[in-house]
């Protein structure tokens, strides 16, 4: 994955929130997406316009203890959303 | 004949006493209601000479043959869609419903998850029968009104049941493909009734795998709930907040099995009141 890249979320994705889990929903497919906290907080940053590498460092900040993994998860949770059509690479 | 439930129904024109009797077979257990909104019409043949059988709907066949099972298995589909495809009654989910000590247990699922199988062995367990293929869960407390129709078991898990059920092939109706079982089969005393359901089962057969009954958080029961859900551009907003509050408000389990015997020591050990006198 290219770091550097902006993402783009789908706008059709709705958000709804269980405590401290979160559903994300499309209500043109009915399908669900389960996401726990940290993925949550990725699927924000996305939403506020940064780039990979911006979401790594801010996640990397946030929770310096996790420092090592955050990078690995950062990115698993976006390919998956993109997979499921929630996110998409910006164009340049 | 007008069948249905949830206020749609279907009519069907019936060419004789066969076609009456195989209505009958199908759908005895599904309400009676005074007015319903007819949402299609159908004529069913079964007393040509050459033993063909065909149903039809406006003119257009939907079923031409000898096969009884795959005709009722038609029939029985064209209900349901009919009778679901623009009902904004509740919100309807393919899901097998069943009742143990006046509570309600989902069975949610696609086809193919075992939720029939896994029903038509509850039921043998002393658990009453509602459905063994969708619901639909009306108002605010999610009252289940239940598609009632005989079990349709694949023909895979007949060895499995066999010994939980004795039954003649006139009783039945049957091919290699499977068996419409009539549930009173299973257990002769039916109750219809209106529940709230409490604990939701998702199914999961798996031959090879370890018996386990896993709880399952609200924000993950609503993600598979969705996968069952059948009617959402006919719910305000698709539904999606009713079906939170359903996740929300009931337990939800992942029941993963590959055979039968594993399942009392989990249901006993999960649910004491209600299967504490589940057979071993």
């Amino acid at each position: 994955m290219d770091l550097s890249q902006y993402l783009i979320v789908n706008k059709s994705y709705k958000i709804e929130q269980f405590g401290d889990e979160i559903l994300l929903y499309a209500v043109s497919k009915t399908k669900g997406i389960y996401l726990n906290q940290t993925a949550y907080l990725i699927w924000q940053l996305c939403e506020q316009g940064h780039s990979v590498n911006t979401i790594i460092a801010k996640l990397e900040g946030a929770f310096p203890e996790e420092q090592q993994n955050i990078s690995k998860s950062v990115i698993a949770t976006i390919e998956s959303l993109m997979d499921s059509g929630a996110l998409s690479v910006a164009k340049t | 004949m007008i069948v249905g439930f949830c206020n749609h129904a279907v009519e069907i024109f019936c060419d004789g006493k066969k076609a009456i009797k195989l209505l009958e077979f199908l759908c005895h257990d599904l309400p009676q209601e005074s007015s319903p909104h007819i949402t299609a019409r159908f004529e069913l043949s079964m007393e040509d000479r050459a033993g063909q059988y065909s149903f039809n709907k406006d003119g257009t066949s939907l079923f031409t043959g000898s096969n009884l099972y795959e005709l009722a298995y038609t029939i029985i589909n064209e209900i349901l869609y009919y009778t679901i495809v623009d009902n904004s009654s509740g919100l309807a989910l393919h899901s097998a419903a069943i009742v143990k000590e006046d509570v309600a247990i989902l069975l949610p699922g696609k086809s193919g998850t075992g939720k029939s199988t896994l029903a038509a062995w509850l039921l043998a367990q002393g658990c009453n029968y509602l459905t063994d293929e969708l619901v639909v869960l009306g108002g605010s407390d999610f009252c289940i009104i239940p598609f009632t129709r005989p079990l349709s078991i694949k023909s895979g898990a007949l060895p499995a049941l066999r010994q939980f059920v004795d039954y003649s092939l006139e009783d039945v109706i049957s091919d290699k493909q499977g068996v419409m079982l009539p549930h009173r089969m299973l257990n002769p005393h039916f109750k219809p009734s209106m529940l709230t359901p409490k604990i939701i089962l998702f199914p999961v057969y798996d031959a090879k795998s370890e018996a386990s009954l896993q709880e399952v958080s609200a924000a993950r029961g609503c993600a598979m709930l969705l996968e069952s859900y059948v009617n959402a551009r006919n719910i305000s907003q698709h539904g999606i907040g009713l079906l939170a509050d359903l996740a929300r408000s009931t337990s939800i389990y992942k029941l993963q099995y590959g055979r039968f015997a594993a399942l009392p020591p989990l249901l006993r050990e999960r649910f004491p009141a209600l299967f504490g006198d589940i057979r071993k």
